[in-house]
């Protein structure tokens, strides 16, 4: 007597409707990774100073020292420290580690595609950021009890912001890591990328003149969030860091299959 | 060419012309000035009288930001509401520059203050300092250089007043001829002796501390033409070789309650007088006025000043705007020793004041000044960057009428004052500074405990 085939589950199902998508693929990635940080103690110390940094600079010096219900003074800590030293930190390893194991190869011959792997790469990195983000909310949630007049619209186009900027940096980190495999390397690559990214555009605006001034000040990453921090969701904005994730990834993608062809 | 090579120009290729379209795309994106104003108030959001202002521009208006690169200069936050005003009209052109490096604007546009926003509009132009760039000054600004009409100052003259074409470099009043020129005003001399009425050109009338007393007839109709609505800028000085001055001078402002004391008012506190010198008050603190908005906490002297006396007349509205201290006083009579005597007036003085009163369906208005030493030539720009442009500019402006331009609703500020009791700071300071990253700490030994016990 013949066993009948089992019929597939509604999960089977779904997941081989995806495949053709890749989604499968990036989430079993992003998963790997973002669980690889909690294992270890890197993630961990990211979020234990980075919490520290917030509380202390962000937090505690702003609103008890200066007796204001602002946010601005947390946003200030990760646009200045998160996001061009903290990210670098998490991104480092995401390629670079699994380069210097070899790892990079086996998942390159198996049915992975490249974009499956920057993109789950990206991800992973990218759901740490936003675990890291979310702690802030702690900060809104204490002014809100203290100031009921708090202006939810602004902080919340700020987050927004945030997580644009994030996930553009996150991108830019991902292509560095998948540039070297030495882990330091990628780190100030990323670093020095996001650098240049942030702040060179608003400081040299300000040295050249007229009107090629207005060129440096349009790509620098700190002004196109400036709209943002005032409460403003700019099109023009979302769709600066929306290309600059993109292109990141993009070039992450070509990096990959030209180690392929290599 | 092997097949290496050729999948490594292919990728070449391909990365140049995606980067291309991303660049491409984003210039294009750039153009567009859609944007969401997530905030309650709607701080990024233009009021219709602002919408208006800017749709009702003809040819270009040239918006400069001359900032020094610093993180408290304002910039983003002016440069974001330009952006509002470009996106209602074309014709708003905007550019930035650092202020330290463009000698050019700097020197066209007379800037004394780095953070100054410049509008130029069919070559009139306006400086709105920093602290004064929210959307009702701009807004305000804007009206005044789409206005066609040009205020005129008509400035006595035929008793010795001081007059616009001195130009000693301390008590000249080419300072103050400038001021006018800069900020659209023309000015005419009027001889109010030989007048039967102040002309009615005249937005304004300046009568600044003639040398003798005006006659009965210059007193007549200047008092008739404010009773008619008029506009005055009044002052004098203390001593005057002919006592009838300061009578004439107060005979003027008698019908509001207010005269000229004619004494010389002495400031004892040093750090309310010119230095080693208690003849010149220094004002910091302003009474509220459309004239002192901009410069509260800023310096402004009053070099030798007499003091306003006198209660405003039923029906008039009054503004202090600069007084002496408690610890000041007025000598009445010239005297060679300025020390205090049994005989002296104890202050705190008046020395600067504004009277309104409705007039049918206009108003009067009369800026009262206890010294013309306020605007002469030494207290302006460049010889001093005090408050004295903004006192002197602000009353020749509120008696034009130019202060009611506009009035938008204030928008609130980014950051709410709170008032968090120690009991409520120690809790936040361990719940933010111990707790949060405590249990960060505890997740991450927990994680490493568990790592090394399985």
């Amino acid at each position: 007597m013949e066993a009948e085939p089992s019929q597939p589950s509604t999960a089977d199902s779904l997941h081989a409707a995806l495949r053709p998508t890749g989604l499968p693929n990036i989430l079993a990635i992003a998963r790997r990774d973002l669980t690889a940080l909690f294992v270890s103690p890197i993630g961990w110390v990211v979020a234990g100073v980075f919490i520290f940094l917030v509380s202390g600079f962000g937090f505690i010096a702003t609103v008890l020292a200066g007796q204001a219900a602002t946010m601005d003074g947390v946003f200030g800590v990760i646009t200045n420290f998160l996001m061009v030293i903290l990210i670098p930190l998490v991104t480092m390893r995401v390629l670079a580690e699994e380069r210097s194991q070899g790892t990079l190869e086996l998942l390159l011959t198996s049915p992975v595609r490249e974009w499956e792997l920057a993109a789950g790469k990206w991800l992973g990195a990218f759901a740490f950021y936003l675990l890291l983000l979310a702690t802030t909310l702690v900060y809104a949630v204490i002014l809100r009890v203290y100031a009921s007049k708090l202006d939810a619209g602004l902080i919340a186009a700020t987050y927004l912001g945030l997580v644009l900027v994030g996930g553009a940096a996150i991108a830019i980190g991902v292509l560095a890591s998948s540039l070297t495999r030495n882990q330091i390397i990628a780190f100030f690559i990323a670093m020095a990328a996001l650098l240049v990214i942030w702040y060179a555009g608003y400081l040299i605006g300000f040295f050249v003149a007229p009107p090629a001034n207005q060129f440096f000040q349009y790509v620098g990453g700190y002004n196109r969030f400036q709209s943002f921090s005032l409460g403003q969701a700019a099109v023009r904005d979302i769709f600066y860091f929306v290309a600059l994730t993109f292109g990141a990834l993009f070039l992450t993608v070509r990096v990959l299959a030209s180690r392929r062809i290599g | 060419m092997n097949r290496r090579a050729r999948s490594l120009t292919l990728n070449a290729i391909v990365i140049a012309v995606v980067l291309g379209l991303l660049v491409a795309a984003n210039i294009l994106v750039s153009k567009t000035p859609q944007a969401w104003d997530l905030t309650r108030a709607g701080n990024n959001t233009l009021a219709p009288q602002s919408v208006l202002a800017a749709k009702g521009l003809t040819s270009d208006l040239q918006v400069i930001g001359l900032f020094r690169p610093s993180t408290n200069s304002g910039q983003n936050e002016t440069e974001a509401l330009v952006a509002l005003y470009a996106a209602q009209s074309s014709h708003v052109r905007y550019r930035s520059a650092n202020a330290d490096q463009d000698a050019v604007d700097v020197k066209h546009y007379g800037i004394t203050q780095v953070n100054t926003l410049v509008l130029d509009y069919r070559g009139k132009t306006e400086l709105l300092l920093q602290g004064a760039q929210s959307e009702e000054d701009f807004t305000s600004a804007l009206l005044k250089l789409e206005s066609d009409r040009v205020p005129v100052v008509c400035w006595a003259v035929g008793e010795g007043e001081r007059s616009l074409t001195d130009a000693n470099q301390k008590t000249g009043y080419t300072g103050v001829a400038d001021l006018l020129a800069k900020n659209n005003f023309a000015h005419k001399e009027v001889l109010l002796s030989q007048l039967t009425a102040v002309p009615t050109d005249c937005d304004e009338l300046a009568i600044i501390e003639p040398k003798s007393a005006l006659p009965d007839q210059a007193v007549k109709i200047v008092t008739n033409y404010l009773a008619g609505g008029g506009r005055l800028l009044i002052a004098t000085e203390p001593w005057p070789r002919d006592p009838k001055t300061s009578t004439t001078l107060s005979e003027i402002i008698h019908p509001y309650g207010l005269g000229f004391s004619g004494a010389l008012v002495i400031e004892t506190d040093p750090s309310r007088a010119a230095v080693q010198d208690p003849t010149n008050p220094v004002v910091i603190d302003y009474g509220q006025s459309p004239i002192t908005k901009d410069i509260q906490g800023v310096h402004s002297f009053f070099p030798q000043t007499t003091a306003i006396t006198g209660t405003p007349a039923a029906g008039v509205k009054a503004v202090r705007i600069a007084a002496t201290t408690a610890g000041s006083y007025a000598i009445a009579t010239q005297r060679s020793s300025l020390a205090r005597q049994s005989q002296d007036t104890s202050g705190p003085f008046t020395i600067m004041e504004t009277l309104e009163q409705a007039a049918g369906s206009g108003k009067t208005r009369v800026v009262v000044a206890g010294t013309a030493a306020f605007a002469q030539t030494g207290t302006l720009p460049p010889n001093n960057n005090d408050a004295n442009l903004e006192l002197a500019l602000g009353s020749f402006q509120w008696l034009a009428g130019q202060d009611s331009l506009i009035a938008l609703p204030p928008k609130p500020d980014r950051a709410l004052p709170i008032a968090l009791t120690q009991q409520d700071q120690s809790v936040l300071i361990f719940i933010t500074a111990f707790l949060m990253p405590g249990l960060t700490i505890f997740g991450g030994i927990m994680v490493w405990w568990r790592r090394r016990i399985f």
